[in-house]
């Protein structure tokens, strides 16, 4: 079992033994912080900014002497402001950052970006954190930079009401063929309407969860090759074809607009039947037209990987520059230990990844049993995670282009396996050559 | 000496005093905006060509690479044709429909009717909006394929057109909004047309002219100057739109929105390859110089001034 899959196994337990531990629900001594003006950014939805606004005023209330300002908005640009904020030396104290870039963020820059963590015992506890899990997404160099907000997994979640309306049998765990069989009930049965549609982030994921169970690697991986073969391309290039010319997926026509089915009519009036969602945000799917049911991505017969995807959620960061660190690091503590801030919190950033977090949420019924249930089925099923490469926003372009093509029908699924490995070949070897002169 | 020459002597030191004063003055008057000009403009203008020959990140040293940056742009960057491909198209569709549904609409405001100000506001309420993020969400909306132009269309029994999903249609949609904003280039037409002499027409008029002679031959020649000044600030605009194309449709669907603005937006800030970047703006400042100077190079064959002057 390599390490970054006992990792999973391990977390796998530690959910699964959150009823056993004990914790203690009396509040931290108070502590001795200077007068300070924190700014905190973040991205999320509406309920998020409420949950996380709320937290923040609970900490200010508990140490009236620090003031926090929120930054917030959607994720359409965040990237790009934080990338600006890093070069003008204008970051905030406090920074949400997607996991898989923390590490990349650091590697980059000789300088500290971020604060280590270990670096402050008296100001935040780390060990409800499992010591694998932070060490694969939060730590470089031994210094602990990244704290990962919630444990995140990416699902299909099933609209049983239009499900049950069309015959579809949801109750067994899938194969892709399933997908192509049971899917293409939607459209038989009510002409006009698919079982469900996709962005092209969306197929990028699902095609490479298919190719994952193939091949037994991953398309780009961390030492900058490429880990699935022509041929597995080409099948999944040709799976995805089917899943358009069976009319279980939406035209692309239709859905590319919509970055998820929680903006798309067809879902928001009840008529699709399946959409993909990450636990985080599975909550926007909801509506009364449909009536939830999550479950993995399919699973081939003779797989050699589930190429079920468990991240963090996203990370906390610190500005290495801040003024305030300590003010900082406290007020992470506070929303990461503290029940007050934990109860306030719930599952907006998904499961929490501290246990303690975990047991007081449990104990107190407040998880969102869809939420858990998620994670906790992934949990089961999971696979090593998604390599840096994989989730470099130069290899996304090139996949993504070739996707949209496969998807209007401008290139025939060998071809497009064909372009996508050389234009994919040369961009590793370009990012080799360019992070080696770094 | 004669007291006349006394006090033309000390007239002269007052004068150039005075003359002192007054240049001190207005230099003071311009600091505010030198500065600005030095630490907005100057400053970026001239560290964005030191950073166009270096490969500049996010964080970390740049490294001097001489050419390489051009040279990897004309030779092995695809998308950068594809870019500039799309994005004449879009200056070529947009740009006159804009000019002359400016000039329409200033045509019809330049008519004395009753109220005719509060038309003239209403018409310039789209430039007022601009081609905001606000905006372009909405526009979004209104082309999808369940969209309220889909409806309306449906009413008179013609099928939904997908606008915004089809690689035959997204950028003519999107260069609808640019269009949409005809307010700036409808006051300067507007502005010329008032200034048209009255008699011309009457003798037209007297000598038989229909409105469309009245129009080729007096009204368009009178306007070719206020046209020049249009036509050249417009594709400049043209040719620097981002917002559109990064809202609505992220450059697809299939690259048929990609325009160049959206090209360097992603290599600098989502790829962090602010070298590059910089090297893909002067290009663009190349191109707009050359364009503006063809223009420019035109226009003594097209347009015409009342004093004769160029």
């Amino acid at each position: 079992m390599t390490d970054k899959r006992k990792a999973f196994v391990a977390i796998a337990a530690l959910v699964a033994t959150v009823g056993t531990a004990q914790v203690s629900a009396a509040p931290k001594p108070k502590l001795d912080l200077k007068p300070a003006t924190l700014r905190f950014s973040w991205w999320g939805g509406d309920s998020r900014h409420q949950a996380t606004l709320a937290a923040i005023d609970a900490f200010m209330k508990r140490y009236p002497q620090i003031k926090i300002e929120g930054e917030y908005s959607g994720y359409e640009g965040y990237e790009a402001k934080l990338t600006t904020q890093i070069a003008s030396v204008t970051c905030p104290d406090i920074m949400q950052v997607t996991a898989a870039r923390v590490k990349e963020i650091q590697a980059q820059s000789k300088a500290p970006v971020f604060v280590d963590f270990s670096a402050y015992p008296k100001l935040i506890d780390l060990s409800g954190f499992d010591k694998s899990f932070l060490g694969q997404w939060g730590t470089l160099n031994k210094q602990v930079i990244g704290l990962p907000t919630g444990l995140n997994s990416y699902n299909f979640v099933f609209n049983k009401k239009l499900c049950d309306a069309a015959g579809i049998s949801i109750s067994k765990q899938w194969t892709y063929e399933d997908l192509v069989v049971e899917g293409s009930k939607v459209n038989k049965a009510f002409p006009g309407e698919y079982f469900f549609s996709m962005s092209t982030d969306q197929t990028a994921h699902l095609l490479h969860n298919y190719m994952r169970q193939y091949a037994g690697d991953q398309l780009a991986k961390d030492d900058y090759t490429i880990g699935v073969s022509k041929d597995i391309i080409a099948k999944a290039f040709a799976y995805y074809r089917r899943l358009l010319d069976e009319k279980v997926l939406e035209p692309l026509e239709r859905s590319s607009l919509y970055e998820d089915a929680s903006k798309n009519p067809k879902w928001i009036a009840g008529k699709q039947g399946m959409a993909l969602a990450w636990a985080s945000t599975v909550g926007l799917l909801k509506n009364d037209n449909v009536q939830l049911v999550a479950a993995t991505f399919p699973i081939e017969p003779k797989a050699k990987g589930t190429g079920t995807v468990i991240n963090p959620t996203q990370s906390f960061t610190v500005y290495a520059k801040s003024k305030n660190i300590e003010a900082a690091v406290a007020f992470l503590d506070f929303l990461y230990n503290d029940e007050e801030a934990v109860r306030i919190l719930n599952t907006q950033r998904s499961v929490p990844p501290v246990e303690k977090a975990r047991k007081i949420l449990a104990d107190n019924r407040l998880l969102d049993p869809l939420v858990q249930g998620m994670v906790d089925m992934s949990l089961k099923k999971s696979d090593v995670p998604l390599t840096v490469k994989i989730e470099n926003p130069e290899v996304r372009k090139v996949y993504f282009d070739i996707i949209e093509q496969v998807g209007y029908g401008k290139l025939k699924p060998d071809a497009a396996a064909d372009q996508l490995t050389v234009r994919l070949s040369a961009l590793l070897s370009d990012l080799k050559k360019s992070e080696a002169a770094k | 000496m004669a007291p006349l020459e006394i006090m033309t002597l000390a007239d002269n030191r007052r004068n150039r005093g005075s003359i002192a004063r007054r240049e001190l003055a207005g230099l003071l008057y311009l600091i505010p905006w030198a500065i600005g000009f030095l630490v907005f403009q100057l400053y970026p203008l001239v560290s964005s060509m030191a950073y166009s020959f270096t490969n500049f990140s996010v964080s970390g040293r740049p490294s001097f690479l001489g050419l390489e940056n051009y040279g990897r742009i004309f030779s092995s960057d695809a998308d950068f044709w594809i870019s500039l491909r799309v994005t004449f198209l879009y200056v070529i569709i947009s740009v006159p429909l804009k000019l002359a549904f400016a000039l329409f609409v200033a045509m019809l405001l330049n008519m004395e009717v009753k109220g005719i100000g509060a038309f003239r506001t209403i018409y310039y309420l789209p430039s007022i909006l601009g081609g905001s993020v606000a905006v372009s969400i909405l526009w979004r909306f209104l082309f999808s394929v369940d969209g309220a132009i889909n409806k309306a269309l449906g009413l008179l029994s013609i099928p939904p057109v997908s606008w915004l999903g089809s690689p035959r249609y997204a950028l003519f949609t999107i260069s609808l909004l640019s269009v949409w904003q005809f307010g700036s280039s409808m006051i300067v037409f507007l502005a010329g047309l008032k200034q048209v002499p009255n008699e011309l027409y009457e003798a037209a008029s007297i000598d038989g002219s229909s409105s469309a002679g009245r129009f080729f031959k007096i009204t368009l020649p009178m306007i070719t100057p206020m046209l020049f000044f249009n036509l050249v600030m417009q594709t400049i605009n043209a040719f620097q739109e981002f917002t559109a194309a990064f809202v609505i449709t992220n450059g697809g669907p299939m690259k048929s929105t990609y325009l160049y603005g959206l090209k360097l937006y992603q290599e600098g800030f989502q790829f962090f390859k602010m070298g590059y970047a910089s090297a893909l703006s002067w290009i663009l400042f190349a191109i707009l110089i050359a364009l503006t100077a063809l223009t420019f190079k035109s226009s003594s064959y097209w347009t015409f001034y009342e004093d004769g002057g160029r």
